[in-house]
Protein backbone atom coordinates (compact mmCIF):
# COMPACT_ATOMS: atom_id res chain seq x y z
CA UNK A 1 0.00 0.00 0.00
CA UNK A 2 2.96 2.44 1.38
CA UNK A 3 4.68 1.33 -1.84
CA UNK A 4 1.75 2.07 -3.62
CA UNK A 5 1.36 5.31 -2.28
CA UNK A 6 5.09 6.47 -3.17
CA UNK A 7 5.27 4.88 -6.41
CA UNK A 8 1.46 7.53 -7.43
CA UNK A 9 3.37 10.30 -5.53
CA UNK A 10 6.96 9.98 -8.05
CA UNK A 11 4.57 9.65 -11.26
CA UNK A 12 2.66 12.82 -9.93
CA UNK A 13 5.72 14.59 -9.23
CA UNK A 14 7.16 13.42 -12.74
CA UNK A 15 4.25 14.36 -14.33
CA UNK A 16 3.71 17.95 -12.98
CA UNK A 17 7.78 18.76 -12.89
CA UNK A 18 7.03 21.16 -16.20
CA UNK A 19 5.14 23.01 -14.32
CA UNK A 20 6.26 26.77 -14.16
CA UNK A 21 8.94 26.21 -16.51
CA UNK A 22 10.23 28.79 -18.13
CA UNK A 23 10.96 29.03 -22.65
CA UNK A 24 13.41 27.82 -24.07
CA UNK A 25 15.64 30.22 -26.48
CA UNK A 26 17.30 29.79 -29.76
CA UNK A 27 21.41 30.65 -29.63
CA UNK A 28 22.01 34.09 -31.22
CA UNK A 29 23.23 33.19 -34.38
CA UNK A 30 19.69 31.96 -35.35
CA UNK A 31 19.05 35.36 -36.44
CA UNK A 32 21.76 35.72 -38.56
CA UNK A 33 21.00 31.95 -39.92
CA UNK A 34 17.68 33.00 -41.23
CA UNK A 35 18.57 36.24 -42.53
CA UNK A 36 21.15 34.63 -44.54
CA UNK A 37 18.41 32.14 -45.51
CA UNK A 38 16.04 35.13 -46.24
CA UNK A 39 18.07 37.09 -48.34
CA UNK A 40 20.19 34.23 -50.54
CA UNK A 41 18.72 34.18 -54.10
CA UNK A 42 16.55 31.03 -54.71
CA UNK A 43 18.37 28.39 -56.18
CA UNK A 44 16.61 27.40 -59.91
CA UNK A 45 15.10 24.01 -59.44
CA UNK A 46 16.81 21.30 -61.68
CA UNK A 47 14.06 18.42 -63.03
CA UNK A 48 15.35 15.35 -61.36
CA UNK A 49 18.02 13.35 -63.17
CA UNK A 50 15.70 10.30 -63.31
CA UNK A 51 13.53 12.40 -65.88
CA UNK A 52 16.59 12.82 -68.34
CA UNK A 53 17.56 9.17 -67.66
CA UNK A 54 14.56 7.66 -68.38
CA UNK A 55 13.67 9.92 -71.87
CA UNK A 56 17.41 8.90 -73.30
CA UNK A 57 16.63 5.20 -72.59
CA UNK A 58 13.17 6.10 -74.41
CA UNK A 59 14.63 7.55 -76.91
CA UNK A 60 17.48 4.60 -77.83
CA UNK A 61 14.85 1.93 -77.37
CA UNK A 62 12.86 3.86 -80.00
CA UNK A 63 15.76 4.22 -82.56
CA UNK A 64 16.55 0.94 -81.69
CA UNK A 65 13.98 -0.38 -82.68
CA UNK A 66 13.40 1.46 -86.10
CA UNK A 67 17.06 0.15 -86.86
CA UNK A 68 15.86 -3.39 -86.30
CA UNK A 69 12.60 -2.86 -88.43
CA UNK A 70 14.19 -1.57 -91.20
CA UNK A 71 16.87 -4.08 -91.08
CA UNK A 72 14.55 -6.70 -90.73
CA UNK A 73 11.92 -5.27 -93.61
CA UNK A 74 14.95 -5.04 -95.87
CA UNK A 75 16.63 -8.68 -95.47
CA UNK A 76 13.42 -10.16 -96.12
CA UNK A 77 12.34 -8.27 -99.92
CA UNK A 78 16.45 -9.08 -100.51
CA UNK A 79 15.75 -12.78 -99.24
CA UNK A 80 12.59 -13.44 -101.81
CA UNK A 81 15.05 -11.91 -104.71
CA UNK A 82 17.49 -14.19 -104.45
CA UNK A 83 16.24 -17.43 -103.57
CA UNK A 84 14.80 -19.19 -106.66
CA UNK A 85 11.87 -21.07 -105.05
CA UNK A 86 10.62 -18.03 -104.76
CA UNK A 87 11.40 -16.54 -107.93
CA UNK A 88 9.86 -19.47 -109.42
CA UNK A 89 7.02 -18.79 -107.61
CA UNK A 90 6.80 -15.74 -108.81
CA UNK A 91 7.16 -16.46 -112.17
CA UNK A 92 4.63 -19.31 -111.83
CA UNK A 93 2.14 -17.07 -110.62
CA UNK A 94 2.90 -14.27 -113.35
CA UNK A 95 2.57 -17.09 -115.91
CA UNK A 96 0.00 -15.99 -118.61
CA UNK A 97 -1.83 -19.44 -119.19
CA UNK B 1 8.28 28.93 -32.13
CA UNK B 2 11.64 27.05 -30.85
CA UNK B 3 9.80 26.43 -27.27
CA UNK B 4 7.77 24.10 -29.07
CA UNK B 5 10.08 22.43 -31.62
CA UNK B 6 12.92 21.88 -28.78
CA UNK B 7 9.93 20.43 -26.64
CA UNK B 8 8.77 18.17 -29.44
CA UNK B 9 11.94 16.94 -30.98
CA UNK B 10 14.18 17.20 -28.25
CA UNK B 11 17.18 18.33 -29.72
CA UNK B 12 18.80 21.74 -29.21
CA UNK B 13 19.92 21.64 -33.38
CA UNK B 14 17.23 19.99 -34.86
CA UNK B 15 14.79 22.77 -33.06
CA UNK B 16 17.20 25.71 -34.44
CA UNK B 17 16.88 24.05 -37.69
CA UNK B 18 13.12 24.21 -37.53
CA UNK B 19 12.73 27.32 -36.36
CA UNK B 20 14.89 28.63 -39.26
CA UNK B 21 12.84 26.58 -41.47
CA UNK B 22 9.68 27.58 -39.96
CA UNK B 23 11.05 31.53 -40.24
CA UNK B 24 11.42 30.62 -43.72
CA UNK B 25 8.52 29.24 -44.42
CA UNK B 26 6.60 32.31 -43.21
CA UNK B 27 8.50 34.95 -44.69
CA UNK B 28 7.68 33.11 -48.20
CA UNK B 29 4.14 32.19 -47.81
CA UNK B 30 2.56 35.31 -45.62
CA UNK B 31 1.46 36.65 -48.59
CA UNK B 32 -0.95 33.71 -48.87
CA UNK B 33 -2.05 33.52 -44.95
CA UNK B 34 -5.27 33.70 -45.16
CA UNK B 35 -7.42 35.08 -42.49
CA UNK B 36 -9.27 31.93 -40.99
CA UNK B 37 -6.85 31.60 -38.28
CA UNK B 38 -5.23 33.61 -36.33
CA UNK B 39 -1.17 34.51 -37.54
CA UNK B 40 -0.03 32.69 -34.28
CA UNK B 41 -2.46 29.68 -35.20
CA UNK B 42 -0.67 29.32 -38.20
CA UNK B 43 2.76 29.61 -37.49
CA UNK B 44 2.37 27.13 -34.55
CA UNK B 45 0.64 24.63 -37.47
CA UNK B 46 3.86 25.28 -39.35
CA UNK B 47 6.28 24.28 -36.67
CA UNK B 48 4.34 21.24 -35.47
CA UNK B 49 3.75 20.16 -39.22
CA UNK B 50 8.27 20.82 -39.74
CA UNK B 51 8.79 18.95 -36.37
CA UNK B 52 6.60 15.69 -37.07
CA UNK B 53 8.32 15.90 -40.93
CA UNK B 54 12.46 15.80 -38.85
CA UNK B 55 10.97 13.12 -36.65
CA UNK B 56 9.86 10.97 -39.08
CA UNK B 57 13.13 11.70 -40.99
CA UNK B 58 15.15 11.08 -38.18
CA UNK B 59 13.40 7.88 -37.14
CA UNK B 60 13.89 6.29 -40.44
CA UNK B 61 17.69 7.53 -40.69
CA UNK B 62 17.89 5.59 -36.88
CA UNK B 63 15.32 3.38 -35.79
CA UNK B 64 16.53 2.96 -32.28
CA UNK B 65 18.80 4.98 -29.87
CA UNK B 66 18.33 8.74 -30.39
CA UNK B 67 15.11 9.39 -28.30
CA UNK B 68 14.36 5.85 -26.84
CA UNK B 69 16.75 5.47 -24.61
CA UNK B 70 14.01 5.32 -21.58
CA UNK B 71 11.78 2.45 -23.50
CA UNK B 72 12.36 0.19 -26.41
CA UNK B 73 10.79 1.36 -29.56
CA UNK B 74 9.55 -2.24 -30.60
CA UNK B 75 8.73 -3.75 -27.89
CA UNK B 76 7.49 -0.71 -25.60
CA UNK B 77 9.87 -2.59 -22.55
CA UNK B 78 11.61 0.08 -20.08
CA UNK B 79 15.10 0.32 -20.64
CA UNK B 80 17.54 1.21 -17.57
CA UNK B 81 19.57 3.54 -19.12
CA UNK B 82 19.39 7.28 -17.66
CA UNK B 83 17.53 9.87 -19.92
CA UNK B 84 19.82 12.40 -21.03
CA UNK B 85 17.55 15.14 -22.55
CA UNK B 86 17.08 18.21 -20.61
CA UNK B 87 14.94 21.10 -21.17
CA UNK B 88 16.59 24.45 -20.78
CA UNK B 89 13.25 25.88 -19.26
CA UNK B 90 12.85 23.30 -16.08
CA UNK B 91 13.53 25.04 -12.69
CA UNK B 92 16.73 22.90 -11.46
CA UNK B 93 15.16 21.04 -8.64
CA UNK B 94 12.34 19.59 -10.89
CA UNK B 95 15.39 18.46 -13.60
CA UNK B 96 15.50 15.27 -12.83
CA UNK B 97 11.75 14.32 -12.99
CA UNK B 98 11.68 16.14 -16.10
CA UNK B 99 14.04 14.23 -17.90
CA UNK B 100 11.59 11.00 -17.06
CA UNK B 101 9.13 12.86 -18.37
CA UNK B 102 10.45 13.70 -21.78
CA UNK B 103 12.00 10.54 -22.05
CA UNK B 104 7.99 9.16 -21.58
CA UNK B 105 6.59 11.68 -24.20
CA UNK B 106 9.13 11.20 -26.73
CA UNK B 107 7.50 7.39 -27.22
CA UNK B 108 3.97 8.82 -27.14
CA UNK B 109 2.06 8.86 -30.88
CA UNK B 110 2.62 11.47 -32.58
CA UNK B 111 -0.85 13.38 -32.23
CA UNK B 112 -0.68 13.08 -28.46
CA UNK B 113 2.83 14.09 -28.33
CA UNK B 114 1.86 17.02 -30.16
CA UNK B 115 -1.51 17.57 -27.66
CA UNK B 116 0.76 16.87 -25.07
CA UNK B 117 3.58 19.48 -25.59
CA UNK B 118 0.78 22.38 -26.78
CA UNK B 119 -1.57 21.67 -23.51
CA UNK B 120 1.50 21.02 -20.87
CA UNK B 121 4.34 23.29 -21.79
CA UNK B 122 2.97 26.08 -24.35
CA UNK B 123 -0.16 26.18 -21.73
CA UNK B 124 -2.48 26.66 -24.99
CA UNK B 125 -6.14 26.02 -24.90
CA UNK B 126 -8.03 23.07 -25.90
CA UNK B 127 -9.73 25.38 -28.38
CA UNK B 128 -6.33 27.12 -29.99
CA UNK B 129 -4.64 23.29 -30.06
CA UNK B 130 -8.26 22.11 -32.02
CA UNK B 131 -7.27 24.65 -34.24
CA UNK B 132 -3.77 24.31 -34.78
CA UNK B 133 -4.24 20.50 -35.31
CA UNK B 134 -7.41 20.83 -37.46
CA UNK B 135 -9.55 18.74 -34.66
CA UNK B 136 -12.69 19.39 -32.84
CA UNK B 137 -12.24 20.16 -29.23
CA UNK B 138 -13.38 17.07 -28.17
CA UNK B 139 -10.84 14.89 -29.89
CA UNK B 140 -8.26 16.76 -28.67
CA UNK B 141 -9.84 16.37 -25.19
CA UNK B 142 -9.96 12.77 -25.55
CA UNK B 143 -6.20 12.80 -27.09
CA UNK B 144 -4.95 14.50 -24.01
CA UNK B 145 -6.30 12.03 -21.68
CA UNK B 146 -4.85 9.30 -23.57
CA UNK B 147 -1.60 10.78 -23.60
CA UNK B 148 -1.62 11.55 -19.73
CA UNK B 149 -2.60 7.59 -19.26
CA UNK B 150 -0.33 6.70 -21.25
CA UNK B 151 2.76 8.41 -19.67
CA UNK B 152 1.35 7.64 -16.03
CA UNK B 153 1.87 3.75 -17.50
CA UNK B 154 4.79 4.37 -18.77
CA UNK B 155 6.50 6.24 -15.94
CA UNK B 156 4.58 3.00 -13.49
CA UNK B 157 6.68 0.83 -15.57
CA UNK B 158 9.90 2.82 -14.83
CA UNK B 159 9.24 3.30 -11.22
CA UNK B 160 9.00 -0.47 -10.95
CA UNK B 161 12.06 -0.84 -13.13
CA UNK B 162 13.99 1.32 -10.64
CA UNK B 163 12.95 -0.35 -7.94
CA UNK B 164 13.73 -3.58 -8.92
CA UNK B 165 17.31 -2.40 -9.32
Amino acid sequence: MENNNSKEQWIDAVMNSTNNMGKAQPGDNLYIKVMGNISRPAVRSQAPVTKWVAAAILLLALNLGSVLYYTNRNTISTNSSTNPIAAEIQAETTYNY
Amino acid sequence: MFNTAISMVQDHGMAEDIAQEVFVTVYKSILSFNEKSSISTWIYRITVNKCLDHLRAANRKKKTGLFSQLFNKDTGIPLVQEPDFIHPGIVLERREQAKYLFAAIETLPDTQKTVFVLAHIEELSQKDISEIMNLSVKAVESLLQRAKANLRKKLGDVYDRRKKQ
